[in-house]
C-alpha cells in the first residue's frame, strides 16, 4: 500500500491542474506581498506624532472620553506606535462608544500617508486566506478523483489491486496530503511575501516566540481545515465520478445552503454549517461572534465530522457500485 | 508472480469459470437491461480462448464480472480459482485490458507504465521491454494524448503484460488497429498462447479470432450459444462444394437426380451442400453422365458463417410486456418497467 500511495502522490503532484492552480496561488500571494509593500511605508517624526495622536484619540474614545483633548507631543519610534488599538470585545464597556467613533470625521489629524506594516498581523492574513485555500484543496481533490474516472484509469487500477477499500484509502490519503501541502506552502509563501513589507515598510514589533507559537497554531488549525476540504472534495468526486459534479455540489452547498439562503431561512441550521464552524476553528477564539458560544474545539469536531462522514459515504458507495 | 505452464501442456483445471452468470443493469432512464443471461463456460489452462459475439452480446460485462469490477446479479465467476472476494490473491497473475485501454493522457506512455509498475514493485527494465515488445518504444516518451487508438491499444497490451501474467484477459485488443497492426497483435497473442499462458480473447472480429484461437465460446444476447474447439464449432456450420461444368443447367439436373442439394450460383458455378470430404461423390455422379468437372472448390464454414447460422435461430422473439404493454424481448426483463417478460429465451 505504501508503494501505491507513493505512486498516487507522485501522480497527483505531477498533475497539470495542480501545477496551474499552484502557479495562480503563487502569483496571487506574490501580488499581495507586493501590494502590501507598496501601500505601506515608514513614517517621519511628524507622521509619527499624527499617528500617535490618532491612536490616542481612538483610545480616549474607547474609554468614552470623546471630545476635544490635548494631544501629547511625541517622537516615539514607529514600532511602538499604538497604530490600531485593540477593539474592545463585544458587549464590553467600551464597545458601544468605539462603534460610534469615526476618527476620519474630523476628530484628530488626517492620515493621508501610508502606515507602517505590522508584520505581527501575519496571523490575520493566515486566517484570511484559510477559507480560499480550503476551497482550493476541495477543487484539487475533486479534480484528482474526477480525472481518474474520466481517463478510465480507475478500472485499470482495480484490475491490479481489486481491494477497493485499499484503493480508496490510498487515493484519499494522496488527495488530502496534496491539499495540506498546498495549504502549508501557500501560507509559508505568504509569510515570505509579507516579510519585505515588515522589514522595510513597517515594524517587526511583536514578532517574538509567543507570536510564533500563536502563528503555528493558526497554521496547524488551517492544516486540518485543508485536509477536511480535500477529503470532502475527494469524496464528492468519487461519488459523482466526475469533477464537474463535485464542483457543482460544492458550489450549490456554499451558495444555497452555507452561503446564507438556507441558513437564513432556518436560523437553527446556522450553528451546524460548515463555513461558520471553519472560521471559528481557524480563528481559534470563541468570542469571534460568528456562531454565538461556539468554542474552537466544538467547531473542529463539527468540521471533522463533515469530512469523515463524506469519506465514509464515498467509500461505501465505491465499495458497492459497479465500475463500468 | 505466477509462472506460465510449459508450452503445450493443457491441464483439466479451468483457469476461468462462469456458472449461471446473470447481470442486470438498472438505471433510472433505461430501466433494467439484461446484459448477461445464465452464462456458463470454462476456460482450460494454456492456449488462446476466443470469447466471441457481436457488440452488446455481454462480452465486456462478463469480463468485468470476472475481474470483480461488476457484481453479478446471479451466478458466480472464478478466476484461477478465486471468486470476486479474493481476487487480490490472484491479481498479480492476471493481466487484462477491459474495453478501451485507459491511461493518463498528459503523461507519456512510459510514465504511465512506470507508475503502474512502481506501485507493484515491477522493475523499470520490464516496462522498457514490454514497450519494445508491443512496438511502442519509439513513441514511448510522447504524451498518450498524441497516440492513435492503435497505439493506445498497444500500450494497454504492454500494461497487461507488465506482470508477466499467467492469464491474459484481452477485451477487443485489435480495435482501432490497421491491418498490419492487427496481424502484429494476432501474432503476439498466438505467441503468448504458445508460451503456455492462457489468453482469454474477446472479440467481435470472428475472422481474426478464427486464425488465432484454440477454443471459442460464442455469445448472443448474453447467452453462450456454442463452445468448444474451433474445429468443433466449425463443424456445426454448413459446408458446401462449388463445382463448375461446361453446361451448368445439365449439371444441375444430373446432381439433383443423384439426390444432391444443389443450386446455381450467379457466376455459373453449382453450389452443392455437402461436406468437402464427400466431393468424390459429385465427380462420380457427373462422370457417370459423361460430364467432366473443370473446377471443384470446397467452401469451408467460417466462425462468421457459423455465428450467423447460430444466431439466426437465437434471435429473440418479441412479445408484449404483461405489465406495461410495451414491446419487449421474450425471456428478458422489460426495459420500460423491469417486469420479467416471460416467454423464455
Amino acid at each position: 500500500m505504501r508503494a501505491l500511495l507513493a505512486v498516487e502522490l507522485r501522480r497527483n503532484f505531477a498533475r497539470r491542474t495542480l501545477m496551474a492552480l499552484s502557479a495562480l496561488v503563487f502569483l496571487a500571494v506574490t501580488m499581495a506581498g507586493l501590494t502590501v509593500y507598496l501601500t505601506h511605508g515608514n513614517t517621519t517624526p511628524a507622521q509619527n506624532r499624527a499617528l500617535f495622536a490618532r491612536g490616542f484619540l481612538v483610545q480616549q474614545c474607547v474609554r468614552g472620553e470623546v471630545g476635544p483633548v490635548e494631544l501629547p507631543q511625541t517622537d516615539a519610534p514607529s514600532d511602538r506606535l499604538p497604530l490600531e488599538p485593540p477593539i474592545p470585545a463585544a458587549n464590553s464597556a467600551g464597545r458601544q462608544e468605539f462603534c460610534m467613533f469615526d476618527p476620519r470625521a474630523g476628530i484628530g489629524p488626517e492620515l493621508d500617508f501610508p502606515k507602517p506594516y505590522r508584520y505581527s498581523s501575519l496571523d490575520e492574513a493566515f486566517m484570511g486566506i484559510s477559507i480560499p485555500l480550503l476551497m482550493l484543496a476541495w477543487i484539487l481533490a475533486a479534480s484528482f478523483a474526477g480525472a481518474e474516472w474520466r481517463a478510465g484509469t480507475m478500472a485499470t487500477l482495480l484490475t491490479w489491486e481489486p481491494r477497493r477499500l485499499r484503493v480508496f484509502t490510498t487515493k484519499a490519503l494522496a488527495a488530502i496530503v496534496v491539499g495540506v501541502v498546498v495549504y502549508v506552502a501557500a501560507q509559508v509563501l505568504l509569510a515570505f511575501a509579507l516579510l519585505p513589507a515588515g522589514l522595510a515598510r513597517g515594524t517587526m514589533s511583536g514578532v517574538d516566540p509567543d507570536w510564533v507559537w500563536s502563528l503555528a497554531g493558526v497554521l496547524a488549525r488551517g492544516t486540518l481545515l485543508a485536509a477536511v476540504g480535500a477529503g470532502i472534495g475527494f469524496a464528492i468526486g468519487m461519488i459523482g465520478r466526475n469533477t464537474a459534479a463535485a464542483l457543482g455540489i460544492g458550489f450549490v452547498y456554499l451558495s444555497l445552503i452555507d452561503g446564507g439562503f438556507l441558513g437564513a431561512i432556518i436560523p437553527r441550521l446556522r450553528p451546524w454549517l460548515f463555513v461558520g464552524n471553519s472560521i471559528v476553528w481557524v480563528g481559534g477564539k470563541t468570542e469571534l461572534g460568528i456562531i454565538e458560544g461556539r468554542t474552537p474545539a466544538q467547531a473542529a469536531l463539527i468540521v471533522a465530522t463533515y469530512g469523515l462522514v463524506s469519506l465514509v459515504i464515498a467509500a461505501a458507495v465505491f465499495q458497492r457500485r459497479d465500475v463500468t | 508472480m505466477g509462472r506460465p505452464a510449459p508450452t503445450g501442456v493443457v491441464t483439466a483445471m479451468p483457469v476461468i469459470e462462469a456458472e449461471h452468470l446473470r447481470k442486470t443493469y438498472r438505471s433510472v432512464r433505461r430501466g433494467h437491461t439484461l446484459a448477461v443471461d445464465d452464462l456458463s463456460f470454462s476456460v482450460p489452462r494454456g492456449g488462446v480462448f476466443g470469447f466471441l459475439g457481436p457488440n452488446g452480446s455481454g462480452k465486456t460485462t462478463t469480463i468485468r464480472c470476472l475481474l470483480g469490477m461488476v457484481a453479478p446479479t446471479e451466478g458466480r465467476t472464478r478466476l484461477l480459482g478465486a471468486g470476486p472476494g479474493d481476487l487480490h490473491t490472484v491479481a498479480p497473475r492476471v493481466g487484462s485490458i477491459v474495453e478501451a485501454p485507459a491511461a493518463f493522457p498528459t503523461f507519456s506512455g512510459r510514465r504511465n507504465l512506470r507508475l503502474l509498475a512502481r506501485a507493484f514493485a515491477i522493475p523499470d527494465t520490464r516496462v522498457d521491454a514490454m514497450l519494445d515488445r508491443v512496438g511502442l518504444a519509439a513513441r514511448a516518451d510522447d504524451p498518450v494524448k498524441t497516440y492513435s487508438l492503435g497505439m493506445r491499444q498497444r500500450l494497454g497490451i504492454a500494461a497487461a503484460l507488465l506482470k508477466d501474467p499467467e492469464v491474459l484477459i484481452l477485451d477487443e485488443p485489435a480495435n482501432g488497429l490497421d491491418p498490419a497492426g492487427i496481424k502484429e497483435v494476432r501474432d503476439l497473442i498466438r505467441s503468448l498462447g504458445n508460451e503456455g499462458r492462457t489468453v482469454f480473447l474477446s472479440s467481435h472480429q470472428l475472422g481474426e479470432v478464427q486464425q488465432v484461437c484454440d477454443q471459442v465460446a460464442i455469445l448472443s444476447h448474453g447467452r453462450c450459444i456454442a463452445t468448444g474447439t474451433v474445429h468443433e464449432v466449425l463443424a456445426r456450420g454448413e459446408s458446401a462444394v462449388v463445382v463448375r461444368v461446361e453446361d451448368p443447367a445439365s449439371g444441375m439436373r444430373v446432381l439433383r437426380d443423384a439426390g444432391f442439394d444443389a443450386r446455381t450460383e450467379p457466376d455459373g458455378g453449382i453450389r452443392v451442400e455437402i461436406a468437402p470430404e464427400r466431393a468424390a461423390d459429385i465427380t462420380r455422379a457427373l462422370a457417370a453422365r459423361d460430364m467432366f468437372v473443370s473446377e471443384l472448390r470446397p467452401i469451408e464454414a467460417s466462425l462468421e458463417s457459423v455465428f450467423l447460422d447460430l444466431t439466426k435461430d437465437a434471435d429473440p422473439a418479441t412479445l408484449t410486456c404483461p405489465a406495461c404493454g410495451s414491446e419487449t424481448i421474450a425471456g428478458k426483463f422489460c426495459t420500460v418497467c423491469g417486469v420479467p417478460a416471460g416467454g423464455g429465451a
